[in-house]
């Protein structure tokens, strides 16, 4: 008896160490993607781990070279029906956060489709328009950035009115900035990230729990539920 | 997969996306006038992943020899909802297309050009995007990352630059910060007003950083080597530059390096054809905007031998040199 359970362990020596996820993620935010790839190989060592900066390449990539989880916006991640949830990014203790509107002069209520509104692109444009719809209970003309850290000088020349965020967002852009800024929150919520497999995330999701809180916090999240 | 292969698949995986956009929809023309080169190309494909397959690109490759024929021919078969020329040269070269086609219901977005304010004066129903890095985003950049306060900040410019100046001047006002202008005639020699506006910021104890205009008049590896790296080499304060060149540790004169995201720019510029298209294929109010999106490189090296970083804010730079 004691022979025969020694062979599966024989086995596995032999076939050498046990492969890890092939990770993608896509999660703008003020740190640079080599920054969270840095951060996020070091907790899940054995993983690969792609962390994408643009949307397109991201997307492109999931299509071509399907990893076995993904890292992404709630709204993007539904758009891979192969991939299912398994963790839900949350903060606060909610898996989406309130939607914000940020200017430098007050919006008045209700003036909200007539304004030019920064918004960082995690889909594409017609969805975009949805998202920002269902957040702001109108749909303003989008200019939309490819980084958290373009959306302050949209602002600063007056390209838009105001710009759409979620709340966990505020402060990090107040603190770039000597500019008084006024802050609405809108009627909707902002997605988070959720991380999403093919099958069995295996040792993903220990070590995306493990995350501190500065290292969740590249990711836009303070939590984790299922 | 190692990291060759993996930028060689994830290429490959975006080129079969574009190609079969393209493919699929012809339905908005655009003309890209472009030259040849990296640079262009990445923002070519900003423009193209933004858009999506809704567009097809028609691309017209400028170079020395290519003339207004060229330029009009390309119009005319690719039937062009609108026109997106990048650099100055592709600019002119529309302006003349445009006069000899007489037909001004085409619209112009112009990207990548020196004063493409200046470029596109003139030009009915056109829109630009700056290429020049406003100082505010460079010293906001700054000021992120630095323990100490950027207050005043010092800048030599030509008197011809004078209205740039200013607009940065009051870019930089909203953020708290006094942009100090060192204001050279444009009929000086270049060196010796160099020299002497130099000589002023370095004196003076209340400036906090030195922005370098990317401009020629100023710029140049002549005027490198005989005045900016004698008076600036060893400055103790943050030197800003506008070329990853200039930011390279052993060079001692650049400490921080604010590029142009060519990828982004290209983005920016889609946004601009969309609001075209958005509003009837027509420009709706002819503008300039300033870029959004830059590079950011980190001399480390000289940056500590001048000042306290944040170290946390590490991971908001694009590449550090050391």
């Amino acid at each position: 008896m004691r022979r025969l359970s020694a062979f599966p362990v024989l086995a596995l020596f032999l076939a050498g160490p046990v492969p890890g996820e092939k990770i993608y993620v896509f999660c703008p935010s003020m740190a640079k993607p080599n920054a969270v790839q840095a951060v996020l190989q070091a907790k899940c060592s054995g993983s690969e781990i792609t962390v994408f900066g643009r949307l397109a390449d991201f997307t492109a990539m999931v299509g071509a070279t399907p990893p076995d989880v993904i890292l992404a916006p709630k709204p993007l991640a539904d758009q891979f029906p192969l991939f299912k949830p398994f963790l839900k990014g949350t903060r606060r203790g909610a898996p989406n956060e309130g939607a914000v509107l940020v200017s430098t002069r007050p919006i008045e209520t209700g003036a909200v489709a007539t304004l030019n509104v920064g918004v960082v692109g995690i889909l594409d444009r017609a969805p975009m328009n949805a998202l920002v719809q269902a957040a702001l209970g109108a749909t303003p003309r989008l200019k939309v950035v490819t980084k958290v850290e373009d959306l302050l000088p949209l602002l600063t020349f007056g390209s838009a009115d105001a710009i759409l965020v979620g709340e966990g967002q505020v402060e990090e852009i107040r603190s770039r900035t000597q500019a008084s800024l006024e802050s609405a929150p809108g009627p909707g919520r902002m997605p988070l990230v959720v991380a999403a497999s093919k099958g069995d995330p295996g040792r993903t999701e220990t070590a995306l729990k493990s995350l501190g809180s500065a290292e969740k916090k590249m990711l836009g999240v303070d939590g984790w539920t299922r | 997969m190692d990291q060759v292969s993996s930028r060689i698949a994830r290429s490959c995986a975006i080129a079969l996306l574009c190609l079969s956009g393209v493919a699929r929809a012809q339905t908005n023309p655009v003309l890209v006038l472009r030259p040849a080169g990296a640079t262009f190309e990445e923002a070519r494909k900003g423009i193209l992943e933004t858009l999506g397959p809704s567009f097809a690109l028609k691309d017209l490759l400028v170079a020395r020899e290519t003339s207004v024929d060229d330029v009009s021919r390309a119009w005319r078969e690719s039937k062009p909802k609108v026109v997106v020329a990048m650099d100055n040269r592709s600019v002119a070269l529309f302006r003349e297309a445009r006069e000899r086609i007489g037909d001004t219901s085409v619209p112009l977005v112009a990207i990548m050009g020196v004063r493409i304010d200046a470029a596109i004066g003139g030009i009915a129903n056109s829109v630009g995007i700056g290429y020049e890095i406003p100082a505010v985003t460079t010293l906001v950049n700054l000021r992120s990352i630095l323990r100490t306060p950027v207050l005043r900040a010092a800048m030599v410019y030509r008197a011809s630059w004078e209205d740039m100046f200013r607009r940065n001047a009051s870019f930089c006002k909203a953020e708290n910060i006094e942009l100090v202008g060192k204001r050279v005639p444009d009929g000086t020699d270049p060196a010796t007003g160099l020299e002497g506006a130099l000589k002023e910021i370095s004196r003076d104890g209340t400036i906090d950083a030195l922005v370098v205009a990317n401009d020629n008049f100023f710029l140049n590896a002549n005027l490198l080597r005989k005045v900016w790296l004698p008076r600036v080499s060893g400055w103790k304060r943050p030197v800003i530059v506008g070329v990853e060149n200039l930011v390279r540790p052993e060079l001692r004169f650049g400490t921080f390096a604010i590029l142009p995201d060519h990828y982004a720019l290209g983005t920016q510029a889609a946004g601009l054809v969309q609001e075209i298209e958005e509003a009837g294929w027509k420009v709706e109010e002819h503008r300039t905007d300033q870029p959004l999106s830059v590079i950011k490189v980190l001399n480390l090296r000289g940056m500590v031998e001048c000042c306290k970083i944040l170290e946390e804010k590490k991971s908001e730079i694009d590449k550090v040199l050391d």
